[in-house]
């Protein structure tokens, strides 16, 4: 159960990396767009 | 911190985590921005009579194998200064403060939530109140902690604390600090770490804050015995804080920068909602 959980926290951490990269890619382009 | 590029950055950076500055918030942006195997936390002692002006991470990291102390990327703990002195090769610190009547009354009122705290029972007796807290001696860090944490000055008896420790305590902020902060400013603080850094997780929301609910009343009278007794930690925020105004006007990609970070983390805030949320459900199942 622990180890379950802890992949479950390390998915949702990985996945945090890709909205947060994803996020800033689309602020800095349309902020280029301006 | 699944997927965080090797820290780049050769120095070691050390985060000396000043008590109820929202540096638990800080602390698990970093945690996202350095793998796992280059983060040191020094533990503070579980019991401390000194808040978070703890010298025993210092004694502990100095006692382990220069391998060991060579690995971390980042350091991280509720200490003083010091710490920089066991560590082999270059490191630099940051830190954040926060204005010292919030501080102080955002460590009352973490008193009086943790049953755990040693003067927890007294403070919900009622035995010990805020100008008790703050002035009977009995929490060094309610007598300019945030001086002595930069200083690295514990030994200072509470109420005998000097102009000199203040003048050490900005000395070693110009010397040794590539970053220091302030609470009330939090984005520009992740932009700045951001940009000497090199880490790029920055959004996030709040963690850890108290519950609106357990606000202490607080007159006019107590926010200035607050000041009264904390004068050197008064002056070293407005230093900091200026200081950090002339680091934000040197660079002239920050503004443009602080901006896209905000508009951002705007967007990001309702994953971060749930992200947040879900992790933390995982670390209470697997300790309970």
């Amino acid at each position: 159960m622990r180890k379950l959980l802890q992949a479950l926290s390390d998915a949702v951490d990985a996945l945090d990396g890709v909205v947060q990269g994803t996020i800033r890619r689309f602020v800095e382009v349309t902020d280029r767009r301006g | 911190m699944g997927d965080a590029r090797p820290h780049r950055d050769e120095r070691a950076a050390i985060f000396l985590h000043v008590g109820k500055t929202a540096g638990w918030t800080l602390r698990q942006i970093l945690y996202r921005n350095v793998p796992r195997r280059q983060v040191m936390r020094v533990r503070p002692p579980v019991q401390r009579p000194r808040g978070f002006l703890n010298d025993e991470p210092l004694r502990a990291f100095a006692a382990l194998p220069e391998a060991e102390r060579a690995r971390p990327r980042l350091l991280v703990s509720h200490m003083i200064f010091g710490i920089h002195e066991s560590v082999p090769g270059d490191s630099t610190y940051f830190t954040m403060l926060r204005e010292p009547v919030a501080r102080a009354l955002s460590q009352y009122r973490h008193v009086l939530r943790r049953p755990e705290h040693r003067l927890h029972a007294a403070a919900a007796a009622g035995e010990l109140s805020l100008e008790r807290y703050v002035t009977g001696g009995v929490a060094l860090e309610m007598d300019n902690g945030q001086t002595r944490a930069l200083a690295g000055d514990i030994e200072t008896p509470f109420g005998e604390c000097t102009p000199e420790m203040l003048e050490r305590a900005k000395r070693n902020l110009d010397e040794r600090f590539a970053v220091a902060g302030v609470t009330e400013r939090f984005d520009e603080m992740l932009v700045a770490l951001g940009r000497e850094f090199g880490w790029r997780r920055l959004y996030y929301v709040r963690a850890n804050a108290a519950p609106e609910g357990q606000r202490v009343p607080v007159t006019e009278a107590d926010r200035q015995m607050i000041r009264d007794r904390n004068a050197l930690d008064c002056e070293l925020y407005r230093y900091v804080v200026q200081r950090f105004d002339e680091t934000v006007a040197r660079d002239p990609r920050f503004a443009a920068e602080l901006r896209r970070f905000q508009r951002g983390n705007r967007l990001y805030r309702p994953w971060g909602r749930f992200a947040y949320g879900a992790k933390q459900a995982a670390v209470r199942r697997t300790r309970a």
